[in-house]
């Protein structure tokens, strides 16, 4: 029996020494970091989330909702839905980058799709769910001077990456929605992140 | 598995935007896991996405927002937040209302006999899934104390059997017709001390047997040494455990051999022997 107890005892000590290499390992991902602050309701991970991908995330609300102060105040709302959901994240189901922006996205879609929106534009006979910032972007470009980056990015790239990201197809959809078969679209999403990362 | 390719084909792209299938999203989890490579690739991918979709910004994201969005959380009630469902066991929740239930009976039950049944038949039931909470913990706890004895037991199979073929191959040593017994025997009389040498000329195989030895102390080892016919150095045949009665030498020593002897050295052993530290020694007697 003394011989029993003392196995599990190691078996513990394997298991916690195997547990602390793996966090250990992955310290320095700031997702780990604030997956566990989301994990204990610690405010420190809206900060985290602010100062890593805060910039991102409002950009993706901007580029659907078109006006600035909309999309400040779609981002707050973002922000709180993230610490209140913080607990349901699971890093296993998909990057915590991810998570995020479809926290993000899709509160800018409901807002799109809200009624006051839907009155607002029935005047105007608009489908809600014509990105308002399909039109308004463009004249930004015009008048505000865009980052070079979205410039030098050929307009079919620019598409995909926001057919797929930005919107909520299923990626067969998404493929659908620019008339591509499923492998033209992920080696077209392919490239565009390829030259992304030869701009940036 | 082709990392290289399975980068190219454009699937990290989709798994960051999460449009894959739950069983290809899973895959590709697993995947960055195991191949550090492909991890990269799916950061390098996000890298680019949060530059690129920093840039729609045009202008940074002012402060005020985080502070007004931490500001909004301070003012949340607990019950606002999202509880999680997994940290919540359902067998509390149930026995708090039925506490509840119990409470709100008991100071009308007085005469009335039928609220006596009812509290009965609540407190029997409170009982019952108090019970059944025991039972399934009770279950589990079985099942685990189960599966430790099965792998003890394995484990303990398996060191049997590592037991088993350690002395099998001892005795076939021994026994060996090309093994001779050499008996060690003490250089000082005043100083009881016994121990038998089995070396086989065939396979040069040496075997030391402690009967009677002086422990020595932390940072001492006796060493076996053999004394070739011609040759006045010995030779090491390597230090060996005090504690373990009958033990493979580590080095091999081939023929012919004169005596053996036993020292006792610094630990680690010596290359030539401490002269007054030697404690036994025997002649091979073919």
């Amino acid at each position: 029996m003394k011989v029993y107890e003392i196995d599990l005892e190691r078996k513990d000590i394997l298991i916690n020494s195997y547990r602390n290499k793996l966090l250990l390992n992955k310290s320095t991902h700031i997702e780990t970091t604030i997956t566990d602050l989301l994990q204990n309701q610690d405010k420190n991970s809206i900060k985290l989330i602010y100062e890593n991908y805060g910039d991102a995330l409002l950009g993706v609300i901007m580029r659907i909702v078109g006006e600035r102060e909309v999309a400040e105040d779609i981002y707050q709302d973002s922000l709180i839905k993230i610490w209140k959901n913080g607990k349901k994240y699971d890093p296993r189901k998909g990057r915590l980058f991810t998570w995020l922006l479809n926290i993000c996205r899709n509160t800018a879609i409901d807002y799109l799709r809200s009624a006051a929106f839907k009155n607002e534009q029935s005047i105007q006979k608009e489908d809600p769910l014509v990105f308002k910032s399909d039109v308004a972007y463009d004249i930004n470009i015009e008048s505000i001077g865009i980052n070079d980056l979205v410039l030098k990015l050929e307009s079919k790239y620019q598409e995909v990456i926001r057919v797929v990201y930005l919107q909520e197809y299923t990626h067969q959809e998404a493929a659908q929605k620019l008339a591509l078969p499923l492998g033209t679209l992920k080696t077209r999403l392919r490239t565009a992140i390829k030259l992304l990362k030869e701009l940036i | 598995m082709d990392i290289q390719a399975y980068i190219e084909s454009g699937i990290l792209e989709l798994y960051v935007s999460d449009k894959l299938p739950e069983n290809e999203a899973q895959e590709v989890y697993e995947y960055a896991q195991r191949y550090p490579e492909i991890q990269r690739e799916i950061e390098s991918i996000e890298a680019s996405l949060i530059t690129y979709f920093s840039t729609f910004t045009q202008e940074k994201s002012s402060q005020h927002l985080l502070t007004a969005s931490l500001a909004t959380i301070d003012n949340l009630s607990e019950e606002d937040v999202f509880p999680s469902p997994a940290f919540v066991p359902e067998s509390s929740i149930n026995t708090r209302e039925d506490e509840s239930k119990i409470k709100s009976l008991s100071p009308s039950s007085g005469n009335d006999s039928s609220n006596f049944w009812q509290f009965l038949l609540v407190a029997s039931a409170v009982l019952l899934l108090i019970s059944i909470i025991t039972n399934v913990y009770l279950f589990n706890a079985y099942f685990i104390a189960q599966d430790n004895i099965a792998s003890l037991e394995q484990k303990f199979e398996g060191e049997l059997l590592a037991g088993q073929t350690y002395y099998r191959n001892l005795i076939t040593d021994l026994t060996d017709t090309n093994t001779v017994e050499i008996s060690l025997s003490p250089i000082d009389p005043q100083i009881p001390s016994e121990a038998v040498v089995y070396w086989n000329r065939f396979n040069n195989k040496v075997f030391v047997q402690i009967l009677d030895l002086p422990e020595p102390t932390d940072n001492q080892q006796y060493q076996l040494w053999a004394i070739k016919p011609e040759d006045p150095t010995p030779t090491s045949v390597g230090v060996f455990d005090y504690t373990q009665l009958v033990q493979e030498q580590p080095i091999l020593i081939s023929g012919p051999i004169a005596s053996f002897a036993i020292s006792l050295e610094p630990k680690g052993g010596s290359d030539f022997p401490t002269m007054n530290q030697i404690y036994n020694m025997g002649e091979v007697k073919l």
